[in-house]
């Protein structure tokens, strides 16, 4: 493929250390996302989705430990392993570099903050020089560059992180400023199609619907232009006509930022309506990656198939998969979709299945198309 | 084929309390004049957006709530129903009404008939973690309605209890367990478990499937229809989610801000849906098939409040075929033929 890779995780082990045992939430994952393309996340609930994308963001919860693999990341100084980043090169990292939207929007919005204030700080950590000297700038048109105002801003362009400047910052007037991160702020609701930013932006998170909370998160997220959004399970709480905006929405992000879009979600349909690609987790493992017509169309792994089959169709009726997902807390040995497949063979017992391109961009991990030497 | 449950013009109003002395100012309008048969052993299926009225309707024809106003059938013959809607036409304060419906009418149910009446109809619960005691055993929940109701009790109503468990699906020894030691799946089992066990005639699933894995989901839709055969049960199935009503459902009713936009059988519906609303609801389905992607979502904006709904037709703020009438008169449920009716000014404009 031409496109470059912005996001690219190898071999992905993460660990969660509970009292019942260790729950082996990820067994070595691969996926990469590429450049301006949606990529799809697919499993059933607790197949390591949601670990995997915070994983990326190094915001996965103890007792959950990260125990190897690698998360590179495309950033402004080339690629970097997110494991081996600090604190701070992290911070800066997330939000500016990767933004990530959530579920329950009104879990992951302060509820005693208004929405302006949310976005706003979200800007003021990634980008606030670049907001001074347009505050310095208009003060200067204003012929009022020598105010107590203006001084405080140079200070704390030429010296952020001074003790002085950080007193300054919290007791001097910071108008100018806040009205040029306000303009930014109604710029970003409008580009995610909020109607009448300027009234949204004094709302509190309580006075918003559910479809409008999660399109300020949206605008939360694309504040500092990120190059990667990941998105977890968006729409899943929304209805279908709302779900069907944000797709839409969801849509102009990958044509109009150039944004690369990691989309994780259970629904099947959705992934057909929007991704490019399609990867699709069991158990901990991605068990397959291809085009979304490739998957669609002919897919290899048999939990792809069953997944397939169980969407409900008016004229087949509804196969269920039987049996029900593994626990992870020492998990099957060999492939762990093996008891409830009707394929299984000797090896599935023994061996992982290695993760092999069966075609040309088409990824599997499944004994049926090699891999058994 | 008869009717089971029978509703006519049901409205639900929730007062919103202001003032210093908390008095009624306003009402959130969530059920506003329903009207709906259900036949004996279909599967009718309630669809519409979150806040449209979908459960307060399903809770209401159980009588979780008292209702506004409006009637409630259920198992009565067809005839009375009729000679109660002529009454109240013709003579509203008649003593033969007040008896008819003291005897027959729901709505004005109390106490021990109503005890009675719950024998008859039961509820499956959207989401079982919370549904569900946690500090009660698995066999204290689905003993709970053969206790309460004076059905059985200890060794009989164990078997009972054992003989439902096994038919849902799980083995013997859940009956000793905790509802947090099941999986989402089997949790929604024992919530059925419990809803059958007093040999209901009508079942409301209210969004049964929405809290599980897809997998999971066909598991339960297949026992729900298996169920349905096995003991000839009539389930009202309330859903936002189209694909299944579209697998499980004999007819379906949309809703839309407490009000019933179109009702028919499920073909009918989904091949040709008449009403702008349904027509916008079925193409924000997204289609499990990568050829056939739609680019734009069909419905702009949102629901608006049930507290001070639009004047006219409720959905005339969002519709693409809204006309002068819309804004000034309500439509009325329609017959559009082929027992397809439609509450709309544009689909048969000179029957209404």
């Amino acid at each position: 493929m031409s496109l470059a890779t912005v996001v690219e995780v190898k071999d992905l082990k993460v660990n969660f250390y509970t009292y019942a045992g260790v729950v082996e939430a990820l067994d070595g994952v691969n996926v990469s996302l590429r450049e301006g393309e949606i990529l799809g996340l697919v499993g059933e609930t607790g197949s390591g989705k949601s670990v995997t994308s915070l994983s990326v963001m190094m915001l996965v919860p103890p007792p959950g430990r990260i125990e190897g693999g690698a998360i590179y990341v495309q950033n402004d100084s080339g690629r970097e392993d997110v494991l081996l980043m600090n604190d701070a090169s992290l911070r800066s990292m997330r939000g500016k570099d990767i933004a990530m939207i959530f579920q329950e929007p009104r879990a992951y919005l302060n509820p005693v903050y208004t929405v302006e204030d949310q976005i706003s700080e979200v800007i003021l950590v990634h980008r606030k020089p670049e907001f001074l000297k347009n505050a310095l700038e208009v003060l200067k048109k204003k012929r009022r560059g020598g105010t107590v105002e203006a001084s405080n801003y140079r200070r704390m362009l030429r010296n952020p992180r001074s003790l002085g400047v950080r007193f300054i910052q919290k007791f001097s007037s910071k108008k100018t400023l806040k009205n040029e991160v306000r303009k930014e702020v109604t710029k970003v609701l409008k580009s995610v199609e909020i109607p009448d930013p300027e009234r949204v932006c004094r709302m509190y998170p309580h006075e918003l619907s559910g479809g409008m909370a999660q399109r300020v998160l949206i605008a939360m997220a694309l504040a500092c232009n990120p190059k990667v959004l990941i998105a977890d399970e968006p729409t899943t709480n929304l209805d279908v006509t709302v779900q069907a905006q944000i797709l839409t929405l969801v849509r102009l992000l990958k044509r109009d930022f150039k944004s690369s879009i990691l989309y994780i979600t259970h629904d099947l349909g959705v992934v057909a309506q929007l991704c490019d690609r399609v990867a699709v987790m069991y158990a901990g493992n991605v068990v397959e990656t291809a085009d979304v017509f490739e998957i669609f169309g002919s897919p290899f792994h048999p939990y792809t198939r069953a997944l397939l089959e169980s969407i409900p169709n008016p004229e087949k009726g509804f196969k269920s998969i039987p049996g029900i997902v593994p626990g992870l807390i020492n998990p099957i040995s060999g492939c762990r979709f093996r008891d409830r497949c009707s394929y299984a063979m000797e090896i599935c017992q023994k061996v992982k299945p290695p993760f092999l391109e069966v075609k040309k961009d088409h990824f599997a991990a499944c004994y049926l198309y090699g891999g058994s030497q | 084929m008869s009717y089971l449950v029978q509703i006519r013009n049901l409205r639900k109003y929730f007062p919103v309390l202001g003032g210093v002395l908390r008095r009624s100012v306003a009402n959130v309008k969530a059920v506003d004049g329903v009207s709906i048969d259900v036949l004996k052993g279909e599967c009718f299926g309630l669809v519409g957006e979150s806040g449209c009225g979908k459960t307060t309707l399903g809770k209401t024809i159980l009588r979780l709530y008292k209702p506004s106003m409006g009637h409630i059938f259920f198992g009565v013959p067809g005839d009375v129903v009729n000679e109660i809607n002529a009454l109240e036409n013709s003579n509203p304060k008649s003593r033969r009404l007040r008896r008819l419906r003291e005897q027959y009418d729901i709505s004005t149910y109390r106490g021990r008939d109503l005890l009675l009446l719950r024998r008859k109809m039961q509820i499956v619960y959207q989401d079982p973690t919370t549904s569900l005691d946690p500090r009660m055993l698995v066999k204290d929940i689905i003993a709970e309605p053969l206790v309460a109701q004076g059905i059985a009790k200890g060794e009989e109503a164990k078997k009972m209890v054992l003989e439902i468990l096994n038919r849902v699906g799980l083995s013997d020894q859940a009956m000793y367990r905790f509802p947090h030691e099941f999986s989402g799946g089997q949790r929604q089992r024992v919530a059925i478990a419990r809803a059958l066990v007093s040999r209901p005639d009508f079942v409301i699933l209210d969004e049964p499937t929405s809290a599980v894995d897809v997998s999971v989901r066909a598991q339960l839709l297949n026992l729900f229809t298996d169920l349905q055969k096995e003991y000839g049960l009539t389930y009202m199935f309330i859903s936002h989610d189209l694909s299944i009503v579209e697998c499980i459902s004999h007819r379906v009713a949309i809703m839309y801000l407490g009000k019933i936009v179109e009702y028919s059988l499920t073909e009918e519906i989904f091949k040709k849906p008449l009403h702008p609303y349904s027509q916008a609801l079925i193409a924000s389905v997204p289609v499990p098939d990568p050829t056939q992607r739609k680019e734009r979502p069909p419905l702009t904006g949102e629901v608006p409040s049930p507290v001070n709904p639009p004047a006219g037709c409720r959905f005339h703020p969002r519709c693409p075929l809204a006309m002068n009438i819309c804004k000034q008169k309500e439509p009325q449920l329609v017959d559009a033929g082929n027992q397809h009716y439609v509450a709309c000014f544009a689909v048969n404009p000179e029957k209404n």
